[in-house]
């Protein structure tokens, strides 16, 4: 008994060194999974790290993998042997994977509508979508929901946007704001801007299906990276990923911080919603919809955070609920597509609820037509809500 | 008679419903068409792929019941299926009835009930035919058209359906919608009505485990070829046979989200030669266990020497570091194909003589397709 205790114990005396690499120092901070399977099969070693380098565990001699993925769902690995009493090390390089350092950020942390690389050899790959071409005379403006009106102002973005795309940084402050973009025959495209004092923006021509898809692919990000690796894998569907990254605590303290990051304390409430964590969203989602108005997501968490919650005083709950639809409508655009996804069903419920009685609610009949619209232009596949319109009170209209 | 499958039992259990709907009688190059009265509708017709993408859904369904794959065992499926004129039937010996809104509504709410009946249920719906979108996706029974007058009556509003469904007692819910989502010109100028199976009610929260996958975007397409299953059911099915499998607790699992996670580039694999054409859209709640497998999914490993000519005298091995079981292929000059489980291989490329040396590479060979290039020089 002894003897096989301590040859367990001197068989497992080598590790893993993983060290990840990128071009650009954003990369130290955006979330990766390290995965170790080892001959077995069996994973001896899973997390996500958000530095450069992770160190396994000690291990057994023997041949592993080693995965690197991250929430845009790309995925790098290698297989290496290790040798007794080895601390290997492992470089796994993403520094490839964009075109230019300034745009990693996007291509390491979101979806962005394009495939993505999970092949495991480089022959493998499947070479996917049309060649990208230079777009001509590209103009952007920035519309602000002001006293329920919008208004527009310029923003200064390259005029031709090359087949590797244009990054650029604005500072966008606690509003409800939308980039548009178009212009030179193409037809314009209304993103909503989540706050944030340095977002990201990528403008890119799409990968997507011609034809189908808008020409460009717009990609905007704060710089909470979790948060928006939690959105990414949220739109992906990847929620297995997404329970790894984020435990319901962890969203819990997303939301709980709404004042330091409203937009973060968004996708936590989003995330905690498909969870079904309701308990946990405490009365942060009402606060979130009470102390930043100007934002329709707060108030849509916490319609649904009610309408989830199984209640005696159903009466006073379905008033709140319809107040809160109604206030989201007010308040303009939900910033994230799940937002408008879940403000969309819910006014349809209501509109059956309503219609029972008398007569329907013609309040919600008219939220009901007036997201028609957007519901018809949106591009359910984007993580912040995008839509074709002239302006942003014109959804489906980019002509 | 609908119900093609009834093994109901008293213990949660799977029950699914499954339309293919090809044959439109009263559309153009239907049976009874009437394309001066029906002029608004868009020039929608016959459509070949949709029975046959039923038939194989429903064909891989029983084959995981064989198999005793699926994690709540099969209790029951409703199958409806119409072909278009002149086409064989694409089940024999299987007593399906056609899809018209009426059997569709009938044994919607056979299905809802038996799903209903135990919270640990999976219920899983599955449709491909005609789908038009305007504000609410529109799914076209087959007898669509029936009434020149009203011919959007016999179509159901499936978003509202599916927000109804919510209220089924069943955690887990999984609704694959292979159709098309355009908005046509004469959706413009027509008030669609919207008809769900089901009204929903504001006491409709979200089920826990949801899954409701659709072939496209917004005002895009779904795709198949002529006769044969569609491109999404060909790539759901391979997702749900393994090729979306993950490995998790000692078992080949499939979990919802492996579906809505994979479905895109599982779509892209059953396509690759036609571009990137289609878009799969899933909505996604929790995730959860839908099917088990004991045995590792196959993989198609492709093994290549560099240069190429050195194949012709190379004696190739790939050797699985669990099982340790060897597959040898002496010179030849093609690239060696061979079907694996997936694993870690040790693919070894021997040589007798020079000027090629041997060499060895570590693999992880994952599904559909892995392809390992072995420096002989």
């Amino acid at each position: 008994m002894m003897t096989a205790t301590m040859s367990t114990t001197m068989d497992k005396n080598s590790s893993l060194q993983v060290t990840t690499a990128s071009h650009h120092p954003d990369f130290q901070n955006i979330s990766k999974l390290v995965e170790i399977r080892n001959e077995n099969y069996e994973i001896v070693a899973t997390k996500w790290i958000s530095g450069l380098s992770y160190k396994s565990p000690a291990l057994e001699p023997g041949v592993y993998v080693v995965s690197i993925s991250l929430s845009s769902g790309d995925k790098k690995e290698k297989v290496v042997e290790l040798q007794p009493n080895e601390d290997k090390p492992v470089q796994i390089d993403f520094s490839g994977i964009s075109p230019r350092e300034t745009q990693e950020w996007a291509y390491l942390a979101k979806n962005m509508g394009r495939a993505v690389n999970k092949s495991k050899s480089l022959i493998n790959e499947i070479i996917i979508g049309s060649p990208v071409a230079q777009i001509d005379n590209i103009e952007a403006k920035k519309w602000e929901f002001i006293n329920s009106s919008w208004q527009v102002s310029g923003v200064q973005i390259p005029n031709q946007i090359g087949p590797e795309g244009e990054s650029f940084v604005l500072d966008i402050d606690q509003s409800m704001q939308v980039l548009q973009v178009g212009g030179g025959g193409i037809p314009w495209i209304c993103v909503c801007l989540p706050p944030s004092p340095r977002l990201r923006c990528l403008i890119k021509p799409s990968e997507g299906p011609v034809d189908a898809v808008h020409p460009l692919d717009i990609t905007v990000s704060t710089e909470n990276w979790k948060a928006e690796s939690l959105l990414a894998l949220l739109t992906s569907g990847s929620i297995n990923r997404a329970k790894s990254l984020m435990k319901i605590e962890q969203a819990e303290r997303l939301l709980y911080d709404k004042v330091a990051d409203p937009a973060a304390a968004a996708i936590g409430g989003y995330y905690l919603l498909k969870m079904s964590a309701l308990e946990q969203m405490h009365d942060w989602a009402n606060n979130l919809a009470n102390w930043f108005q100007w934002m329709p997501d707060g108030a849509i968490i916490h319609a649904w955070q009610l309408l989830k919650k199984a209640d005696s005083k159903q009466e006073v709950v379905d008033k709140k609920v319809r107040e809160r639809f109604l206030q989201a409508i007010q308040r303009g655009i939900p910033i994230y597509t799940e937002g408008l996804r879940l403000l969309y069903d819910g006014l349809k419920l209501l509109s059956y609820s309503s219609s029972d009685s008398d007569a329907m609610d013609n309040a919600i009949k008219d939220a009901l037509k007036h997201m028609q619209a957007y519901v018809q232009a949106v591009d359910w596949s984007q993580e912040t809500t995008t839509f074709i319109a002239v302006s942003p009170d014109q959804p489906g209209t980019g002509k | 008679m609908t119900l093609v499958f009834n093994d109901v039992k008293p213990v949660p259990q799977t029950h699914v419903m499954i339309i293919g709907v090809g044959g439109y009688p009263y559309l153009l190059g239907g049976t009874q068409e009437k394309p001066n009265q029906l002029s608004g509708i868009d020039g929608l017709g016959q459509l070949t792929s949709p029975p046959v993408s039923a038939a194989e859904f429903y064909s891989a369904v029983l084959d995981f019941h064989q198999s005793s794959s699926w994690t709540r065992s099969l209790g029951s499926v409703e199958l409806l299926i119409s072909n278009p004129p002149n086409t064989n039937a694409v089940l024999q010996g299987v007593q399906y009835e056609a899809p018209t809104l009426n059997n569709i509504r009938n044994a919607y709410h056979a299905w809802r009930s038996r799903c209903d009946s135990s919270p640990d249920n999976v219920a899983i719906f599955y449709f491909c035919g005609h789908g038009l979108e305007k504000g609410e996706h529109f799914l076209l029974a087959e007898d669509f058209g029936v009434d020149p007058n009203d011919p959007w009556f016999e179509c159901f509003a499936f978003d509202t359906t599916r927000l109804a469904f919510h209220t089924c007692a069943a955690k887990t819910q999984c609704f694959f919608i292979d159709a098309c989502r355009q908005l046509t010109a004469s959706l413009l100028t027509h008030i669609v009505p919207v008809t769900p199976l089901q009204n929903p009610s504001l006491r409709t929260a979200d089920c826990p485990y949801n899954l409701t996958v659709k072939a496209s975007a917004m005002n895009e397409a779904a795709y198949g070829r002529k006769n044969e299953a569609s491109f999404f059911t060909k790539a759901l099915i391979n997702g749900l046979k393994g090729d979306a499998a993950m490995l998790r607790d000692g078992e080949w699992q499939i979990m919802t989200s492996s579906i809505s996670s994979n479905i895109n580039e599982l779509l892209q694999q059953v396509k690759p030669s036609e571009g990137y054409k289609q878009r799969c859209i899933s909505t996604i709640g929790d995730t959860t266990q839908i099917l088990k497998f004991v045995n590792p999914p196959q993989v198609e490993v492709n093994v290549y020497c560099n240069p190429d000519e050195a194949l012709s005298f190379a004696s190739l091995t790939c050797t699985n570091l669990k099982t340790k079981d060897v597959q040898s292929r002496p010179p030849m000059p093609d690239p060696w194909t061979v079907n694996l489980p997936a694993g870690i291989y040790r693919v070894e490329a021997q040589f007798n003589a020079a000027p090629y040396v041997n060499a060895h590479e570590h693999i992880h060979a994952v599904p559909p397709v892995y392809n390992q290039k072995i420096q002989c020089l």
